[in-house]
């Protein structure tokens, strides 16, 4: 065994760890916050919620406006389309009554 | 404040050049209507009214199609109770705007009590709108639809479902 090996094996030697250890750690996962505590983790969820939730609102206002726009187009349409077959049905009458009058007494 | 006032104005501006024909020369018409129906529509609405468009749907097909250029759509539909709650003279103010060099006639037909007329805005030369006017006895239309170049994309109109 070499110099080199013997340094790897007290480097990955088993190791106890020191007294009371596993009732600090136990006491540390347990123990509330203490009140007035700061906690990047809770600030991070709520602006995470809030950006979410931001989104979703936005998106919804979004689609409510494109479908009242889209409403109110059609209804602007289909006065237009239904002006449009009355002005073509009066052009055919005048045309008729016009161009062949013999036919259209 | 000045350039506050500007801003105003440019505002301002905008909405009448978008428009075409100033309809609030309507407003007294409208007063002595018995049922309304006023619609503007500017580019951005139009835009938003695009996306929500469903081409497997016929009617909603059609309007995608007309869709296509247009700037702004304002439409004024007055209804009446009788023959002779409006005169054809309360549409002058209208019709005086219709004078100006950049309007220019296509359709214009009066029989009986029945007036129709179809114009169409021009800029440098090029259509670049048109305003639809049909005044009935008991019903006056007027129609400007900016960026609506050929007659016949209000033609293609005519095939929708009419109003249920």
């Amino acid at each position: 065994m070499n110099q080199c090996e013997r340094d790897l094996h007290e480097a990955l030697r088993r190791r106890e760890p020191p007294v009371g250890f596993e009732a600090k750690v136990l006491a540390r996962t347990t123990a509330p916050h203490a009140p007035g505590t700061f906690s990047w983790r809770w600030l991070a969820v709520a602006a995470s919620v809030l950006v979410i939730g931001g989104t979703v609102v936005i998106q919804e206002q979004r689609r409510a406006e494109s479908e009242k726009a889209k409403e109110q187009l059609m209804i602007a349409f289909r006065i237009t389309g239904s002006k449009v077959r009355d002005i073509q049905a009066r052009l055919d009458s005048i045309q008729k009554r016009v161009v062949y009058p013999q036919l259209n007494p | 404040m000045r350039q506050f006032t500007f801003v105003i104005l440019m505002l301002i501006a905008t909405t009448v050049s978008a428009q075409q024909l100033d309809l609030k020369s309507m407003d007294k018409l409208a007063e002595k209507a018995k049922s309304k129906t006023e619609i503007n529509m500017d580019e951005s609405t139009i835009k938003s009214a695009t996306s929500s468009l469903n081409d497997k749907k016929s009617d909603e097909a059609i309007a995608k199609k007309t869709i296509d250029g247009l700037k702004g759509f304002f439409l004024r539909s007055y209804e009446f109770g009788q023959k002779g709650d409006y005169k054809l003279e309360d549409l002058k103010p209208l019709f005086d705007q219709l004078k100006e060099p950049n309007w220019k006639p296509i359709l214009r037909n009066k029989e009986n009590d029945e007036q129709t007329e179809i114009w169409m805005h021009m800029r440098n030369g090029e259509p670049d709108g048109m305003v639809l006017i049909s005044a009935e006895s008991r019903e006056v239309v007027v129609i400007n639809g900016v960026g609506v170049t050929r007659l016949d994309d209000l033609k293609a109109l005519g095939k929708m479902d009419p109003l249920k």
